[in-house]
């Protein structure tokens, strides 16, 4: 292999001797990174997107994991308490907090806006919680919201052309016959952003002692549940739900009709235990999550699990738009995986010119006994090191621009505003035209607050073996056509 | 003359049969790689393009037709105008123009709404638009979006039609009542919420009005709020394409006191972004195409490496560079605009069948999944394949993709591409001049 090697490198050195050679080769190197970048920019991008959308959905939106309540909050405070005084999940949660979400009407200097996620949360909440303190982002007054405050959103103080410390009414419609309306004032405490315009629009926050006065015990609590890792949410709906005591009268009323005997009593032979009184099972201490998954399967299955001991956990609640955005990220990634696909077929030609132009020295190199099988060595070796330079040029140069793509964009921004100023100036010497609109490349009323990246490297590290194996797939034939030089025509004939 | 013409003909046959004798026998790389390259990219453009028109027409035209008029007269500083000098105003602007389909005073609010229903306990926020019922019926556009159940589009003093995703959420039946909260002001001072009854529900295909839009008559206003306050004329044309034009005549006409606004001004930001995304759709495709030049420019370098020989033959026998090098164009030039006339043949024919085409493939796939299911029962019991869908219904609100081709940009973008290609094939062509026939002919490399 040293020797195929040497050769090869030697071609590579001496590229520049050859016009033919060398400016096939650099337009395979070049196509090959322009394509890689392509793909860094595109899946970045959407990942990027996609992470943060989430990020912004469970951390504000629908919190990690949601237990919707329908008592009132003596009840779900009672509740809390059990889920904390459970060591198993207490140790999961990192900030758990009793709230109401109602819809209302924003009123002020004569302008209307509803409000659709209209929340009383724990007065400490923005202290407490520190994925929803460091999610939202405080633009003026103060984040905290005493009684009789409220935090709104720069969109919606836009839109009731308000400030902080102005005054807004709220609307509230009771659900007594006849729809008894609850109007309030509340001083504006602090204007925030999600990051996340859509969302902006619906959002506004008081403290739950400010919906006390405003909401009558119609409106249930809900529990709010932060986890240590969110990634934890689908185990804590788990060990929330699976029922802890199962009573010998609900075993032999239900359960033991239902399956055959050896897997019911695998299953509570390893994870409940039979007491001394022998009136129940008991879940035991310390069985592992997928132990525990093995027995929810099992309940489920016999439809046995309470209903209301549901918690809805932020992948439920974004499920349709994770998938969503998965499909069009996917969509995307296949279109620019075929362009790269068809990049790398670049090689093929360039190794046959390679080859072509070469064939005096294959000629000579064969005669003195080197093999066609190493011959197609040498310029697979060829393809391999072009399609190499390539992804790594493309690797490089494409996670400098995600590094700088915002201030990349600004710029070429930047240019196309002072291009389209200087065509609007002229324009105004001749006919009357409208105020001048500056181009944007991402409007903000539409899409996050800047473009995020979010580099895979995983996927990375895909799509350079893919670039790989299609160059080899791609420098195999003129490789192979090489070692078929006959040496005596070419060094007879040139 | 006369020799010129026949001097032509014989040089074009000369071109012809050189350049088609090259392709007999060997298999022809450029001519498959081009045709096939450009065929496949512009058939997928053309489908990407027209269903992307499609949805975006979908959403343009509802936001037109149905949310903010061709045209809008405000008075300034978001004053409010009364009844009777909206219809005077109205009256006033149909005197002038003939253009004009409909002036719709209309007044738009956000309110709470509340279903009566015992069960249901939640509230729901309403876009509440008033119009003017009588001029609402003379607007042919709307009505075409606006599919109402039962059709008859009569609003009474009390009475509201319902989006049909609103009206279904709120499990209400046609004749319920609903509460709605008025407008907080001295004049309208309640503490009840007001009661409308459902006269109707709608259906426009654009989840936004459907899901949060309620229509009521502006007579029902002063239910709401005590008195009537329109906020602004909307203005209907029969050709919308006159809208700049005749915006530009009502400002002479109305004079500084009212502020007039098209539907292109008002919504240009969302616009912007629709057409944004349409240029990222294009400059991703073109990268498609940019590297198929690539790959032609390539083969095309190959050949003629190849037919150094044979090229400096041609040359020694007295051909002049010019005809080497349309001789080596030619058939890229023939295989650029074959093939990009079959790709938007078959762009077209895939897009107006796209619907189809995926329920063919849905079904085939499927059908191939379930044998393999049955196929594999022996080894793995009970084992079954998920449903295999390619466009999820129950993800995205339109049931199938309404596809739209706009004529001119599929060409010049077609004519760009096959531009771009071809010319690309004329780089390697064009060094063909600087050989040297001895040379080549006397080392034969």
């Amino acid at each position: 292999m040293k020797l195929e090697n040497i050769i090869t490198l030697r071609y590579l050195k001496n590229i520049r001797n050859n016009n033919e050679i060398s400016g096939s080769s650099l337009i395979v190197i070049i196509v090959i990174a322009v394509s890689i970048i392509f793909f860094i920019a595109s899946v970045s991008i959407m990942n990027g997107y996609i992470y943060n959308i989430m990020r912004i959905q469970l951390e504000i939106d629908s919190y990690h994991v949601e237990i919707p309540a329908y008592t009132s909050f003596g009840d779900s405070a009672q509740l809390l308490e059990k889920i904390m005084n459970n060591k198993r999940l207490s140790n999961m949660i990192r900030y758990a907090g009793l709230f109401r979400e109602d819809k209302v009407l924003l009123t002020a200097n004569g302008r209307t806006t509803g409000i659709l996620k209209f929340r009383a949360i724990p007065g400490d909440a923005f202290l407490m919680d520190r994925g929803l303190n460091k999610s939202l982002t405080l633009l003026d007054g103060v984040k905290s919201v005493s009684l009789n405050e409220i935090m709104i959103s720069r969109r919606t103080a836009d839109k009731l052309a308000v400030n902080v410390d102005d005054h807004v009414y709220i609307t509230a419609m009771a659900s007594d016959r006849g729809a008894h309306i609850i109007l309030r004032r509340l001083k504006v405490a602090g204007i925030f952003t999600t990051g996340y315009a859509e969302l902006d629009e619906l959002l506004a926050y008081i403290s739950n002692s400010t919906g006390d006065s405003l909401f009558d015990d119609e409106t249930p609590y809900s529990i709010m549940i932060k986890l240590e890792n969110f990634n934890d949410a689908g185990n804590f709906a788990i060990l929330y739900s699976i029922p802890k005591v199962i009573t010998k009268q609900f075993y032999s009323d239900y359960i033991s009709g239902l399956i055959n005997k050896n897997d019911k009593d695998y299953l509570f032979a390893r994870y409940m235990i039979n007491p001394a009184d022998n009136s129940e099972y008991i879940l035991k201490n310390g069985l592992k999550i997928n132990e525990l998954k093995k027995l929810y399967t099992f309940f489920s299955n016999l439809g046995l699990l309470n209903p209301l001991d549901r918690v809805i956990t932020w992948k439920d609640k974004n499920e349709a738009t994770l998938s969503a955005l998965h499909f069009e990220k996917n969509v995307i990634a296949f279109i620019v995986i075929l362009v790269v696909i068809v990049a790398t077929l670049n090689i093929l030609s360039t190794i046959y010119i390679t080859a072509y132009e070469k064939r005096q020295d294959i000629a000579i190199l064969k005669s003195m006994g080197l093999s066609p099988a190493r011959v197609n060595a040498v310029f697979l070796l060829n393809g391999i090191y072009l399609s190499l330079i390539g992804i790594i040029a493309g690797v490089f140069s494409g996670l400098l621009i995600m590094m700088w793509l915002n201030e990349i964009l600004q710029f070429f921004a930047l240019i196309i505003n002072i291009f389209l100023w200087i065509i609007h100036r002229i324009e105004t010497f001749f006919i009357e035209t409208d105020k001048f609109s500056k181009f944007e490349f991402f409007s903000r009323d539409f899409y996050l607050d800047k473009i995020y990246t979010e580099i895979s490297y995983i996927e990375i590290l895909f799509i350079s073996f893919i670039t790989l194996v299609f160059s080899i797939i791609a420098s195999l034939i003129p490789a192979i056509r090489a070692g078929k030089i006959k040496p005596i025509e070419v060094i007879k004939n040139g | 003359m006369k020799n010129r013409i026949i001097y032509f003909i014989n040089k074009l046959r000369f071109w012809l049969f050189v350049s088609l004798k090259r392709q007999k026998g060997k298999k022809n790389l450029i001519f498959i790689s081009l045709f096939s390259g450009i065929t496949g990219g512009l058939a997928v453009l053309v489908v990407v393009l027209g269903i992307m028109n499609g949805l975006q027409e979908n959403h343009i035209s509802r936001r037109i037709e149905i949310g903010s008029y061709h045209i809008v007269v405000k008075k300034q500083k978001f004053k409010s105008f009364d009844l009777e000098e909206a219809q005077n105003l109205k009256e006033k602007i149909y005197g002038r123009f003939r253009e004009i389909q409909a002036v719709i005073p209309f007044s738009d609010r956000e309110v709470i709404i509340r279903s009566n229903k015992s069960f249901l306990d939640e509230l729901q926020i309403l876009k509440l638009r008033a119009v003017d019922p009588d001029e609402i019926k003379k607007d042919s556009k709307f009505l075409e979006y606006f599919e109402l159940t039962r059709g008859d589009l009569s609003l009474k003093d009390s009475s509201i039609i319902l989006g049909n995703e609103m009206y279904n959420s709120i499990f209400s039946d046609i004749g319920d009542q609903i509460y709605i909260t008025p407008d907080i002001s001295l004049s309208s001072f309640k503490l009840q919420g007001v009661p409308f009854y459902i006269a109707d529900s709608f259906k426009t295909g654009s989840y936004d009005y459907d899901r949060y839009w309620g229509f009521i008559s502006i007579y029902a206003l002063k239910n709401l709020s005590g008195r009537i306050d329109i906020d602004g004329l909307g203005i209907k044309l029969h050709n919308i394409n006159d809208s700049s034009k005749i915006a530009f005549r009502l400002k002479k006409f109305l004079g500084k006191d009212y502020e007039i606004e098209t539907a292109w001004e008002m919504n240009r930001g969302y616009f912007m972004a629709l057409r944004l995304e349409k240029t990222m759709i294009i400059v991703l495709f073109s990268l498609i195409f940019l590297i198929v030049a690539a790959n032609t420019y390539g083969a095309l370098k190959l050949k003629i490496l190849e037919k150094k020989t044979d090229i400096s033959i041609l040359k020694a026998l007295g051909a002049s560079s010019r005809d080497i090098e349309i001789i080596y164009s030619v058939e890229s030039v023939i295989a650029g605009f074959l093939g990009s006339l079959c790709g938007l043949a078959l762009g077209i024919l895939i897009s107006y069948n796209i619907n189809n085409i995926f329920t063919f493939i849905e079904t085939i796939v499927n059908g191939f999944l379930s044998l393999l299911a049955f196929a594999l029962q022996g080894l793995f019991r009970g084992i079954t394949f998920g449903k295999f869908i390619i466009y999820d219904k129950s993800i995205y609100y339109q049931s199938g993709f309404p596809v739209k081709i706009y004529f001119p940009e599929t060409v010049i973008t077609c004519l760009l591409i096959t531009g771009m290609t071809v010319l690309s094939s004329f780089i390697p062509v064009k060094r063909t001049g600087r050989l040297k026939p001895v040379e080549v002919l006397k080392n034969k490399s």
